[in-house]
């Protein structure tokens, strides 16, 4: 069964077929990735289609696994597309949707660790860096070495990401740490 | 955090620190009570965040909207180099209007001008150009005294 480097050149020698096979591998799991971060299936759809688009027209450097390097390219795929809705959105709306996570986060403490709490209310919270440092780490496990090659950031940066990222949760989401 | 070994207690729970250091870090971790409760919260953070996801809803025609992506691609490569090719053809055809002939009034313009070949027809060679005027001079003073003979005969 040929690896996906060989069904990635293949693909782009003109096989579909290759191409399809590339899509059923990791579909699901790009999808997964796509939707933690755009918290919506619509967008998520969207960025995977997008990324399965640039593998075609994209040229893989054989740096990481094919795997790695489809979520590099799905993650400055959501961050585009994150960005051009925000210049659609008022200045007001995040800062609503901010306050609504934080009313959330607060009610947690009350509510006590009993409470159902939903990862798009977590997430919400989080810069896009954050945000994705937790979706890759906390999620998918991949390793400070994955997140570094797709994110495109030395190992270093990740650390500090992940570290001010999980000190941000902790501190908002208290009352649901309690007793875990 | 006051304590200079927190830090590492992040990669510990990632496991990406090597055998040496782990044992190092478990015998910290016996001693400083700051660090215990930094790993019980970001364990504590890492299973919350696990409990809180929930199954990712995904479309049943979503797998063949990946595969439609081969489709997309290859439009939007055509479409580029249609871009591309009449991005080209523009550049030419500015190019010719500018660098072309210059435009004449339409009462020239109407005139027709003489071929090449009509021009060559009556302009004697230019290196014969005197030696013509001199043979023309000479011809019609003959032509002037055999008029003029000839006049004063008939008279």
């Amino acid at each position: 069964m040929p690896d996906d480097a060989e069904l990635l050149r293949s693909a782009g020698r003109g096989d579909e077929n290759a191409f399809r096979e590339l899509v059923d591998r990791h579909a699901r799991y790009l999808h997964g990735i796509a939707y933690s971060l755009t918290q919506n299936p619509s967008d998520a759809e969207d960025v995977v289609q997008e990324t399965f688009v640039a593998l075609l027209k994209s040229k893989f450097r054989e740096e990481s696994t094919v795997r790695t390097w489809l979520v590099q390219i799905l993650v400055r795929r959501a961050a585009l597309l994150r960005r051009s809705k925000h210049r659609k959105l008022s200045l007001a709306a995040p800062e609503e949707a901010r306050n609504d996570a934080s009313v959330a986060a607060k009610g947690s403490a009350v509510a006590g660790s009993d409470a159902r709490l939903d990862l798009a209310v977590m997430l919400e919270v989080l810069s896009p860096e954050h945000r994705q440092v937790i979706v890759l780490r906390e999620i998918e496990g991949m390793t400070y070495d994955e997140m570094a090659t797709a994110l495109q950031v030395p190992r270093g940066t990740v650390e500090s990401r992940l570290h001010r990222a999980r000190a941000e949760l902790r501190e908002r989401f208290k009352g649901y740490l309690q007793g875990s | 955090m006051t304590c200079d070994k927190a830090a590492q207690i992040h990669a510990y729970l990632d496991d990406e620190i090597d055998a040496a250091q782990r044992g190092e870090l478990e015998v910290h971790l016996l001693q400083c009570a700051e660090c215990q409760r930094l790993l019980t919260e970001i364990r504590g953070l890492s299973s919350l965040i696990i409990r809180s996801s929930r199954p990712v809803p995904m479309r049943a025609g979503a797998m063949a909207t990946y595969y439609g992506a081969w489709r997309s691609a290859r439009d939007r490569a055509v479409m580029r180099i249609t871009g591309w090719m009449t991005a080209a053809a523009a550049v030419l055809l500015i190019g010719a209007l500018l660098l072309g002939p210059v435009r004449t009034s339409p009462a020239v313009a109407a005139k027709p001008k003489p071929g090449i070949w009509e021009v060559m027809v009556v302009t004697p060679p230019v290196e014969t150009h005197g030696e013509a005027n001199s043979d023309l001079v000479q011809v019609a003073q003959w032509m002037a005294d055999d008029l003029s003979a000839s006049g004063g005969r008939s008279r």
